[in-house]
């Protein structure tokens, strides 16, 4: 548990869960970016099966939206893990040196 | 829209699009839960201030995205599969033109025109051609069908790709058309379901949705969205598919929890009372059976819906669903919205869930004999269990089997469910049947003489009474009000009144004794209650052949309607038997394959009027 100052406030959180949620959503971008490739494929398929028709250019269509979104949504995510994860280490370092201050202090209070 | 590429369409690979973007959208949507669940930590700690905002306000947002982009994917499944339905359809259609273009020696051209099929040695010699021409302007009858069959392919193909297109096109697949639709879905989980709406607004509202917005309502609110009158079949079944297998999880954990925990049979207490049963044992059978029951009614209608898409079954389509009580089904085969003919077949007494697949039965028996007189016709037909159909199973006591409630308030239900057809109806409105089996023609007759409900024709069988005297007052020509009997089923000649005249065999028997009479599939025959016993019943039907226990029998010319041809069923007794009222086979045969009512009652459904028989003819 790490306790930091900050705008007067008391902060308190607990890296692991910081450091668990930044790789969700690490793991989640991969996923997604799986699922776009999947759905591309799907879509390509659904054009093919009646190219002279409307549906077939409109399907084309749907599916490149589709990709250019979510590939996009995914990058925010990952850069969200990213910053997620940069917090856990300055966190963990508050918490380190946190820890190193109360050790003094424990050992100043020993004496 | 021309033929070649009508032709040229692979439906399948449209279904298979579906199938991998429903996967997609249930990993997705696994993602999606598991994410919420593994993130929510951070915040029931004590993280405050501007850092742990700003998380939670990101990390709020994916999961918005991860639930729009779920419900995108689905709808994106879901317009596929409208798709694929619609093409083979179309070309359904465009198959039957050419079976019975070959069939007659008529070819169709490219453009959709229907001429006779050339010979090989057309044209070599100028006579010959000259011959030819003549003989060509001769076409048979046939070839107007065939241009039409063709014409409706086209106009369906036509239909279903502006249809199908516009919703591809509408669906958001951008980041701020997304995170709108993740906005209108909490709106949506507080307001946007409509109340108080006609099935018409309700139609309205659910196409204004659009399609992703469509799919969140769907997985959010199943039950709700699987009974909303005047949604389109299709999101109908999906909810009401969603919502049984959700039942059958719950009941399925249910049961296994109660299985694990299953009491013992008996206490000790005490060397007094020695051993005595124990009263949570018999509880905990109650609801194990009950939960068996209603999983029992689930794995029934599964298997009816299995039917459809296969076979020469048309597609099947869950508009209603629940596994409570005595449970809930409405199963269309073939699609009601674009249907030019659609029969609604209202079941009677001692209908359930579990008894679902007979009926299911009925109703595919039914489309099969009017898919055969006419081939070109789209026709739905929907087995109606979508009231409280009176059981036998506490015949000793329920005054329910004689009383007209259920079939009153079946009767509303009834009148909201044929508004909502109406409302999702796609193109010109099609003709719509309403056909009752026994119990099943009352709630009818309600619903036509008090709630408004105008079909197109009202078909009764084994009718006990429709609550009317006359057909004149069913608020449609009597001309097209059709009965049918079979001419040894007891339950049409029960008399007004019979429990009056039956002889108290037991406590609250009077009530015990009628409700054997209008009980089909049971005997009848109930302790004390022996051939003479019901002489009474024959005396009073031979001095009033017309009436019938609830009100007139509309199988008589005194209705007013028309007395279609049923059947005789070999072995049953007659009406000039003494063991007449204790015998009713002949009360459930009338969907039988190649009986006269089953025909008779398909070709109005399908239409053609002229193909029915009247009762007492030789034919048919």
């Amino acid at each position: 548990m790490a306790t930091a100052a900050g705008s007067g406030s008391g902060l308190q959180v607990n890296t692991r869960d910081l450091q668990q949620a930044a790789r969700q959503l690490t793991e989640l971008s991969t996923t997604v970016r799986e699922l776009v490739a999947r759905t591309s494929a799907a879509s390509a398929a659904a054009a093919s099966a009646c190219p002279a028709w409307r549906i077939g250019a409109a399907s084309s269509a749907a599916g490149a939206r589709w990709s250019q979104a979510v590939t996009a949504q995914a990058a925010e995510v990952a850069g969200a893990g990213d910053r997620l994860a940069a917090s856990a280490g300055v966190y963990g370092t508050a918490e380190t040196a946190l820890m190193q201050k109360i050790s003094a202090v424990g050992q100043l209070t020993a004496r | 829209m021309d033929l070649a590429t009508l032709r040229a369409a692979q439906p399948d690979l449209l279904e298979k699009a579906a199938a991998q973007w429903q996967s997609a959208a249930g990993q997705l949507g696994q993602i999606s839960h598991n994410f919420a669940a593994q993130t929510e930590p951070l915040f029931l700690s004590s993280w405050t201030g501007q850092a742990a905002d700003a998380a939670n306000t990101r990390l709020s947002a994916v999961s918005g995205q991860l639930t729009a982009a779920t419900a995108d994917m689905n709808a994106m499944a879901a317009v596929y599969r409208d798709a694929a339905t619609g093409i083979s359809d179309a070309q359904a259609l465009l198959h039957t033109a050419e079976d019975l273009a070959a069939s007659n020696g008529l070819a169709i051209g490219p453009g959709g025109g229907v001429s006779l099929a050339r010979p090989a040695f057309s044209g070599l010699l100028g006579h010959v051609a000259l011959e030819e021409q003549a003989l060509f302007a001769q076409l048979p009858p046939a070839a107007d069908e065939v241009t039409s069959l063709v014409a409706k392919a086209l106009a369906l193909a036509d239909d279903v790709d502006s249809l199908v297109s516009a919703q591809l096109a509408r669906l958001p697949g951008s980041a701020s058309a997304v995170a709108a639709t993740s906005g209108l879905a909490t709106k949506l989980g507080r307001d946007l379901l409509p109340s108080g709406m006609t099935p018409k607004e309700v139609n309205d509202w659910w196409t204004a949705l659009g399609p992703a917005a469509q799919q969140q309502l769907i997985h959010q609110f199943p039950a709700q969205i699987g009974w909303m009158n005047g949604l389109p079949a299709t999101a109908r079944d999906q909810a009401n598919r969603l919502q049984m297998s959700e039942e059958q999880a719950s009941l399925e954990r249910q049961l296994a929890g109660l299985k694990a925990d299953e009491p013992p049979g008996v206490l000790w207490e005490g060397i007094k009372l020695g051993w005595v049963s124990n009263p949570a044992a018999d509880q905990w059978l109650t609801q194990v059976s009950q939960i068996g029951n209603e999983l029992n009614g689930i794995s029934v209608l599964e298997q009816s819906l299995a039917r459809g898409g296969k076979g020469g079954v048309p597609q099947a389509y869950l508009l209603g669903f629940s596994a409570a009580g005595i449970g809930r089904a409405i199963v269309a085969y073939g699609n009601p919205n674009t249907a030019a003919a659609t029969v609604t077949y209202v079941p009677g007494v001692g209908s359930s869930l579990a008894t679902s697949g007979v009926d299911t039965n009925s109703a595919i028996a039914l489309w099969q004999q009017a898919h055969k007189l006419d081939p070109g016709q789209n026709v739905s037909s929907v087995y109606w269990l979508g009231y409280n159909s009176p059981q036998t199973s506490n015949i000793g006591g329920d005054l329910s089997i004689v009383s007209t409630a259920d079939a009153i308030s079946g009767a509303h239900s009834l009148a909201g469910f044929q508004s909502g057809l109406a409302a999702a109806h796609v193109g010109a409105p099609g003709r719509t049947v309403l056909l009752g089996h026994s119990y099943g023609s009352l709630v009818i007759g309600e619903a036509a003489a008090h709630d408004g409900v105008r079909p197109s024709d009202i078909i009764v069988v084994a009718s006990p009474g429709m609550g009317v005297s006359s057909a004149a007052q069913l608020g449609i020509p009597p001309s097209h009000v059709w009965a049918g009997a079979n001419v040894n089923d007891p339950i049409p000649d029960i008399p007004p009144n019979a429990e009056l005249l039956l002889p108290k065999v037991a406590e609250d028997a009077v009530v015990g004794a009628i409700g054997g009479l209008v009980t089909h599939g049971l005997s009848g025959i109930l302790p004390g209650l022996k051939s003479g016993a019901v002489a009474p019943l024959l005396a009073d039907h031979a001095e009033n052949p017309d009436a019938s226990f609830f009100g007139a029998n509309p199988a008589t010319p005194a209705f007013g309607g028309n007395d279609f041809r049923a059947n005789y069923v070999p072995g049953e007794p007659s009406s000039f038997d003494m063991s007449y009222f204790l015998s009713f086979h002949a009360h459930s045969t009338y969907f039988n394959p190649g009986s006269a009512s089953l025909r008779n009652m398909a070709a109005i459904v399908a239409g053609k009027y002229g193909q029915v028989t009247a009762a007492g003819s030789d034919s048919g």
